[in-house]
């Protein structure tokens, strides 16, 4: 009787340690999500990669911000259907690259899609690239083997990473903010919304015939180290260059040789800077896209590999559970799109969209700081009344769905300013007022009795999306100064 | 490696485990091998320093055997005599040389010869200190016959002298109570181990959460580079802020050293000396001393003070005394001359040089015999104010002059000399400057506002536990009998303020245990 009922304390002690332990491994867990969150590592990077069902996954795209910031996951299922994930993070550093093949592996994906400038990048030095990769690289024995590899040339202390990010990120406790205890918002799928803003235009044929040239030693032990794990995977492997502004060709060229050597594709986008659409705008500096570009090359590179490599379309595909995440992220991401543009003619370009609903009206000067483009897309929208040379004009429109509703401009400095209303196809009233500088400097977008306008310097803009009937967005663009100069209400 | 690294606490559980798994007889095995491989790692994996350690217990254990052995007083004496001598010059040789090197070059330039003798610039073995005098303590124990049966097993002599956890910063342990650790006789306690678990965390918040953040403060303030007096921001009031907030570094990092180590080796179920009994609330220096540093307390008087006062040579004295001056003389004088001998050694260990020697030893000799000398008159002082020595305020002023009187001497160690120390308690007195309190200059000290909030808040912890250790005696045990919520939010606690809020990790660059460098 002594012995069991000793037997009873021992396990009611035991149980007792094991439950004390799983509270303090949760608890641990989320001080960890909460400090590494918010860093400019931020925590959620690969999170819908490791969420999604390893059936649904397709391809997987991996790299830096060359990666990051142009394929759009949820832009590929809407134009192709395609199930694809990224593992991309800013300034990947070049030998995370065979560590996160293994990890990709590990859905088993059809194409396996390998950011070929990141082969070309720079080794050491970089700790936060590396924290980037480490801090959302779940618990493995690959994690480890990439923790020791990346961390090599770094001190011991930085060397906690290795073990848990919560011992190099715990002093972050004097930093935090209301956001660090939510997953960051701003990523769509490993997706980066982040540059909205650029002119030029990438490199074009001129260097698609540059001289090969060699790559360092590093460079080249790592290559040769990403092209070995490629040739254990089951999947295909496919190397891309994004549109670039030429400035590696001579590497790309060596790495896309030494690639094509060892059996594997390799896709230069720059050849198709036509085909994909860009124009200015579209692209940034370096190899990055604005948002805008990369739509539209992930719409091309989508239709090109579900071609070439023949991948499923899963649109209204029964049973497929990413569907709807892919459809969630998608209207956040173009929301997202909608409020951070400040570069007017692409913002224009977006509001070509049926979907959308456009209100304007000018207060005090609009004319002076147009340029060709904006012109070009305010003519593309349908709008016939030209606001080039009408210094001071009182102006409105409405357009709703590429249909214009109203459009009413004044002469050049009239005193006389303009007013109307009208009913939206979804049945919600809007009234617009203008007022030039001299007819008493004023705007005014009331959209459902509300009114939405910045009431700023230029042009102001209400965005009314038509198919969650709400107004999404409030911008005033100073066209006086220019077409990137804008503010925008907070809470439209 | 720090005992508070992570590598320590991986090496911690990988020895826990071996040592649980292991049969009792064995267990033993398993804590040599421990420290071989701890004091190999810490010792810069150098087997030469390694070898020089177990050179000195084999010594110790020869010298034990041979007294052991029998034969004339004459010749136990000698023995042991030698032993001791040996061990303690091969710590003179290693920590203290440089004492007798710059001392012999001033007394030579003094007398016009330039000596020009240099240090070797050897590295110590790593706890030198601390195991030198646990070795001597050994061998005189088994001389007085207080260890009636010396060790003999060598090895387990050496698990004795180098058991890990206590090689960084003591305890001083006696041989007669460590019988756990050689004879394998731990058994496995849940309780004790979650005890253990506890005292060490409780150590790292001590250490990681409020010693770090001191150090940044006492660092700000001492290790400034050298200005013109009137450019010196760190004058007047500041240098009593050095000063406290130097003590409370040093206790905070001393004693969570000790919670660190007593927790380690009570998760092997041998329990170790304590080395302080909350301090602070000490009302006189020698009460401070009696439960400042405990166990090197009790090793200075079993083995230096209570010898001498019971040497021929002390007897001579007090004959001498007697017949000069009188019985007070004969009991007073020897007494003082104990304390001498003694307080010198105890500024001596704490550092090969004169600093030391005074800030850590003899100015605390000549307050503390001050105090006896004088006491007669402050008690007809006490008697004439009219003064209630059973109440509240006076024990309280008692222990804030007790706590002002150690902090003084020991914040003169803290500086790059004697003299510079003193120079910069002048200017408290000399620069009237209250206003650095409240102007936001304590916050112009390495700290920003949150840090200074968590420091400040860490002592209040502390100090809680000290009162609730004064009223309910073991805090982990009136812990331990709450409702479980309670319990484990207490605990949870304590980790999370240890793993958030504790200085370690890229960005800092946490010093070793201060005692460690003694």
């Amino acid at each position: 009787m002594e012995i069991f009922s000793a037997m009873k304390q021992t396990a009611k002690r035991t149980v007792k340690v094991v439950a004390f332990l799983l509270v303090l491994a949760l608890l641990t867990g989320l001080a960890e999500g909460v400090l590494t969150n918010g860093t400019d590592n931020h925590k959620y990077l690969f999170r819908d990669f490791y969420d999604a069902p390893a059936a649904e996954v397709d391809v997987v795209y991996m790299g830096g911000s060359s990666a990051g910031w142009n394929w759009n996951p949820t832009v590929a299922y809407r134009a192709q259907g395609l199930g694809s994930q990224l593992l991309a993070s800013e300034r990947n550093p070049p030998d995370s690259l065979p560590y996160l093949l293994k990890e990709a592996a590990k859905k088993s994906p059809k194409l396996y899609i390998v950011d070929a400038q990141r082969l070309l990048g720079r080794f050491g030095n970089d700790l936060a690239a590396v924290q980037s990769i480490l801090i959302n690289m779940k618990p493995s024995a690959n994690r480890l083997d990439a923790a020791d590899d990346m961390l090599e040339d770094y001190s011991q202390e930085e060397k906690l990473m290795k073990w848990s990010p919560l011992l190099f990120f715990h002093s972050r406790w004097k930093e935090l903010r209301k956001g660090d205890f939510r997953p960051v918002d701003y990523d769509f799928m490993g997706f980066s919304v982040q540059k909205i803003f650029g002119d030029r235009m990438p490199y074009g044929p001129q260097f698609l015939d540059a001289e090969p040239e060699e790559l360092n030693e590093k460079q080249l032990e790592n290559l040769n180290e990403v092209l070995r794990v490629c040739a254990g995977l089951e999947g295909k492997v496919l190397f891309m260059e994004v549109p670039n502004d030429g400035d590696l060709a001579g590497g790309q060229r060596y790495v896309e040789n030494a690639v094509k050597a060892a059996g594997f594709d390799y896709l230069n986008a720059c050849e198709y800077v036509d085909e994909i659409g860009l124009e200015p705008g579209d692209f940034q500096s370096g190899y990055h896209l604005t948002v805008y570009g990369a739509e539209k090359y992930t719409a091309w590179l989508s239709g090109v590999i579900a071609q070439r490599y023949g991948l499923p379309d899963h649109r209204g595909e029964a049973g497929y559970q990413e569907a709807a995440r892919y459809e969630e992220e998608y209207e956040a991401y173009l929301e997202s799109k909608v409020r951070r543009g400040f570069l007017l003619w692409k913002y224009i370009e977006v509001m070509a969209d049926p979907r959308y609903c456009v209100l304007m009206a000018v207060r005090g000067e609009a004319s002076t700081g147009l340029n060709w483009y904006t012109i070009t897309k305010l003519e593309k929208l349908g709008l016939e009344k030209s606001l080039v040379g009408q210094y001071q004009s009182s102006y409105l429109a409405a357009s709703d769905g590429g249909t214009i509703l109203l459009e009413e401009i004044t002469p050049p400095e009239s005193p006389q300013p303009l007013e109307a209303a009208g009913t939206l196809a979804d049945g919600t009233s809007f009234r617009l007022k203008s007022a030039g500088a001299a007819a008493g400097d004023y705007a005014s977008i009331v959209v459902g009795g509300v009114e939405y306008a910045v009431n700023g310097r230029g042009l102001n803009i209400v965005v009314y999306d038509n198919q969650t009937h709400r107004v999404i967005d409030s911008v005033a663009f100073d066209t006086f100064q220019n077409t990137t100069s804008a503010s925008r209400l907070a809470e439209p | 490696m720090s005992i508070v690294s992570l590598q320590f606490f991986v090496f911690l559980a990988a020895v826990f485990g071996a040592y649980w798994l292991c049969p009792s007889r064995a267990r033993w095995v398993v804590l040599l091998a421990a420290s071989a491989c701890f004091m190999y790692l810490c010792a810069g994996r150098s087997l030469f320093l390694c070898a020089v350690f177990a050179a000195q217990a084999l010594l110790a254990w020869l010298a034990a055997l041979g007294i052991s052995r029998g034969g004339s007083e004459r010749r136990k004496s000698l023995l042991a005599g030698v032993t001791v001598a040996a061990l303690l010059a091969v710590l003179i040789a290693y920590k203290d040389l440089a004492f007798f090197v710059n001392n012999l070059n001033t007394a030579g330039a003094l007398l016009g010869a330039d000596l020009g003798l240099r240090l070797p610039g050897w590295a110590a073995p790593f706890g030198i200190s601390y195991y030198t005098l646990i070795l001597v303590g050994y061998v005189l124990d088994v001389r007085w016959g207080t260890v009636e049966a010396p060790q003999r097993n060598p090895l387990k002599l050496l698990l004795f002298a180098g058991y890990f956890p206590q090689l960084t910063s003591g305890p001083f342990t006696r041989f007669g109570d460590m019988g756990s650790l050689v004879d394998g006789q731990a058994r496995w306690d849940l309780r004790r181990t979650q005890f253990g678990l506890q005292r060490l965390v409780w150590g790292l918040f001590k250490k990681l959460v409020v010693a770090e953040r001191l150090a940044v403060v006492v660092a700000t303030i001492y290790d400034s580079a050298p200005v013109p007096l009137a450019e010196d921001p760190y004058v007047g009031l500041m240098v009593a802020v050095g000063a406290v907030a130097y003590v409370g570094q040093l206790y905070t990092d001393f004693s969570g050293c000790m919670d660190i180590v007593i927790g380690a080796s009570q998760l092997f179920g041998i329990p170790l000396a304590e080395n302080f009994q909350r301090p602070f609330s000490a009302v006189t220096l020698s009460e401070l001393w009696r439960r400042w540093h405990m166990t090197l307390g009790f090793w200075l008087k079993d083995y230096v003070l209570y010898p001498a006062l019971k040497s021929r040579w002390m007897g001579a004295v007090r004959r001498l005394c007697k017949k000069r001056w009188g019985k007070r003389a004969a009991r007073d004088v020897p007494t003082y001359i104990g304390m001498l001998i003694t307080w010198f050694c105890v500024g001596f260990w704490h550092g090969g040089t004169w600093k030391y020697i005074f800030s850590s030893g003899l100015i605390f000799f000549v307050m503390i015999a001050g105090g006896m000398l004088l006491e007669p008159v402050f008690q007809k002082l006490a008697g004439a104010l009219r003064i209630d020595a059973g109440a509240w305020s006076w024990t309280f002023f008692r222990r804030l002059r007790t706590f002002c009187l150690f902090s003084f001497p020991v914040s003169l160690g803290r500086r790059g000399s004697l003299m510079e120390g003193l120079r910069a308690w002048k200017t408290v007195f000399t620069h009237w400057n209250p206003w650095v309190l409240v102007d936001g200059s304590l916050f112009q000290l390495g700290l920003d506002r949150a840090d200074l909030d968590v420091c400040i808040l860490g002592l209040v912890v502390i100090l809680v536990v000290s009162l609730l250790q004064v009223r309910h005696g073991s805090v982990r045990e009136l812990i331990a009998r709450q409702n479980l919520v309670f319990r484990w939010c207490v605990y949870l606690a304590l980790f999370f303020a240890v793993l958030i809020l504790g200085c370690y990790g890229p960005g800092y660059d946490p010093a070793d245990f201060i005692y460690g460098d003694f």
